[in-house]
């Protein structure tokens, strides 16, 4: 994480940055990166709403953020990238208002997962294995959301549907 | 397939007629998120006889125009791909600019868990 800090708070200094993140599951994330920055900076949180079969329309915004970003530097806080739907949709969202600059930094990223490749992923805290996680502000069907590290989930700690699929 | 959504992200000209359930499921996906897509708008031929005829061609399932990005699922497991990972092979030799990426059904049953999706052919 301090690394990180280090990187990202070399490349915006002077620049105090907003940070985003969609809730929840980068919460925790945020909250180590800000504290590792080293530069000022600010805060602000997102709420995207899921996927859940196609039903209900397509992505929009359950809670938007609280500031205007028009000629600010924003940087994209995620947990993981993958398919890299999410992100994408995100940046193009956050990219309309006009930010100065837009970056994104992910904890874990799966490129060899990934569907749309034009993001602005600049930052990337680890390239994950093809393994499920939980904890550090990832959850299971809301579960394990407060372990305080990331863990593997083994398929056999999983409900059986779920077990399927993995 | 029975389910007929209507799309939002669809580019195509002819409403797209999906083999299976997986197939179906990605258009939704990328029309949730917006991501423009086509549904197998191109062939590419692979090998042809002597007399010019196509012995062989590859008809990746989606074009994302917006990310130039055929992308091609398959519903069936990863040990048993190699022959379309071989007309993968093919399509990369035969056309060097054509971006094409295989999106494996464990790669789908990953997003089925965490998006709740039916996959189920």
């Amino acid at each position: 994480m301090s690394e990180l800090g280090h990187q990202i708070g070399a490349d915006y200094a002077d620049r105090e940055p907003l940070l985003v993140a969609p809730l929840k599951s980068s919460a925790v994330f945020l909250v180590d990166l800000s504290r590792a920055l080293g530069v000022l900076h600010t805060l602000d949180l997102i709420e995207i709403a899921s996927y859940r079969g196609g039903k209900g329309g397509g992505a929009r915004l359950l809670k938007d953020l609280d500031q205007t970003i028009t000629g600010r530097h924003v940087l994209i806080v995620g947990d993981i990238v993958d398919t890299g739907l999410t992100l994408h949709f995100l940046s193009r969202t956050l990219g309309l208002r006009g930010p100065a600059s837009l970056s994104a930094v992910a904890l874990l990223d799966r490129p060899y997962r990934r569907l749309v490749d034009d993001l602005p992923l600049r930052y990337v805290g680890f390239t994950a294995l093809d393994e499920i996680f939980a904890g550090y502000g990832l959850g299971l069907d809301e579960r394990w959301r407060a372990l305080p590290d990331l863990h593997y989930v083994s398929t056999g700690a999983l409900p059986a549907a779920a077990a399927d699929a993995a | 397939m029975r389910e007929a959504p209507r799309f939002q992200a669809y580019r195509g000209a002819e409403p797209p007629r999906f083999a299976n359930r997986i197939e179906l499921e990605c258009a939704k996906l990328l029309d949730f998120y917006g991501v423009p897509w086509e549904y197998e708008p191109r062939s590419f031929v692979l090998e042809q006889d002597e007399e010019g005829r196509v012995t062989s061609a590859f008809t990746p399932d989606f074009y994302l125009p917006e990310q130039d990005l055929y992308v091609e699922v398959t519903v069936m497991k990863q040990s048993l791909v190699t022959r379309k990972n071989r007309k993968l092979r093919q399509l990369r030799e035969r056309y060097p600019d054509v971006k094409v990426k295989l999106f494996y059904r464990r790669d789908f049953e990953r997003l089925a868990f965490r998006f709740q999706l039916q996959i189920a052919s």
